[in-house]
């Protein structure tokens, strides 16, 4: 049975779907690609841009969500931080 | 303990102890930093510390063993009494935080895995870990004993940890305390021969060895990881 997510799988799958759009998404597609609901993604959203890890930008007349460098340095981080718990099993 | 201490092992040892504690410390800073990360997830934090505690251990094991080398020295001239009392405090100071600490180590790490942790048997544990370390100064063989049952133990719960998740750093993950495991088999031997010394310092080199080499691969395979 799959484990269920935590906030920090959570935090890393948003900042890996941006990546993985080239570093901007809509925040439709984050919502879908993050499998969040849109109060849920609204909430970590807010902690995201807090820190500066995502900011908002205008983009063909559309409001597109850009990672930051910042938010590329945690997100590696955090990818870091979930192998060495697979591989210690303290998942 | 075993006449290893003017032999040609010893002076070896002490590298190996060194190269022990950088591993032990380096993850344990990692585990450290994670747990800062996420503060909600403990196991990390207390990694950490068993990290920490292990590593501190094998610097009061170069201390005890240094102590003992610089007496036997000692001997070859003449010494005052006070100055000898003065070299074998030093050295049960040494060898009795280097067992202590490294048991107690070995037990947090060993709770991390289990799911239910109670506090007032942990204190139970830790209590008669130091007692038994205090009065079993002289047998050296039931602090192997211990170490190796301990060692055991993780290295089953990352053999479990490797099936789940069949991956290169799981699999060197249970290698290298597998290795470190056996290490502590041979150490209960060291007044048979000062070969199973030899032995020992040279499975736990290459048993932490191992472990640097699962961390530096943790670290590799997290870049690639999406």
């Amino acid at each position: 049975m799959a484990r269920k997510r935590d906030r920090t799988d959570i935090v890393l799958d948003m900042l890996s779907s941006i990546q993985d759009k080239g570093g901007e998404i809509k925040p439709t597609h984050l919502m879908y690609k993050s499998n969040l609901s849109h109060n849920q993604m609204n909430l970590y959203l807010e902690e995201l841009f807090q820190k500066d890890f995502v900011m908002k930008i205008s983009k063909n007349k559309g409001q597109y969500l850009s990672i930051t460098d910042k938010g590329r340095e945690f997100m590696m981080k955090l990818r870091e931080m979930k192998e060495f718990e697979r591989t210690f099993g303290l998942e | 303990m075993v006449n290893i201490f003017n032999s040609w092992i010893f002076g070896k040892d002490i590298p190996i102890d060194l190269l022990s504690i950088f591993v032990l410390s380096l993850i344990g800073i990692f585990a450290l930093r994670f747990y800062f990360i996420n503060k909600e997830k403990k196991s990390n934090l207390y990694l950490a510390l068993s990290f920490f505690m292990i590593a501190l251990s094998f610097a009061f094991k170069i201390l005890a063993n240094y102590t003992a080398y610089s007496q036997t020295r000692f001997f070859e001239i003449i010494v005052s009494t006070f100055a000898l009392k003065a070299h074998d405090a030093l050295y049960f100071i040494g060898a009795f935080f280097y067992r202590s600490l490294m048991l107690i180590g070995l037990y947090f790490l060993y709770s991390i895995y289990q799911k239910k942790q109670n506090k007032a048997s942990m204190i139970i544990i830790v209590f008669l870990i130091l007692s038994s370390m205090y009065f079993t100064y002289n047998a050296y063989y039931i602090f192997h004993a211990a170490s190796l049952i301990f060692l055991s133990l993780l290295t089953y719960e990352y053999f479990k940890n490797y099936k789940a998740n069949k991956e290169i750093t799981t699999h060197l993950l249970f290698y290298s305390f597998l290795i470190i495991s056996i290490s502590q088999v041979f150490f209960m031997f060291i007044s048979l021969n000062q070969i199973f010394y030899a032995g020992a310092e040279i499975m736990q080199l290459f048993g932490y060895m191992l472990l640097l080499i699962t961390f530096i691969l943790v670290l590799k395979h997290s870049k690639k990881r999406k």
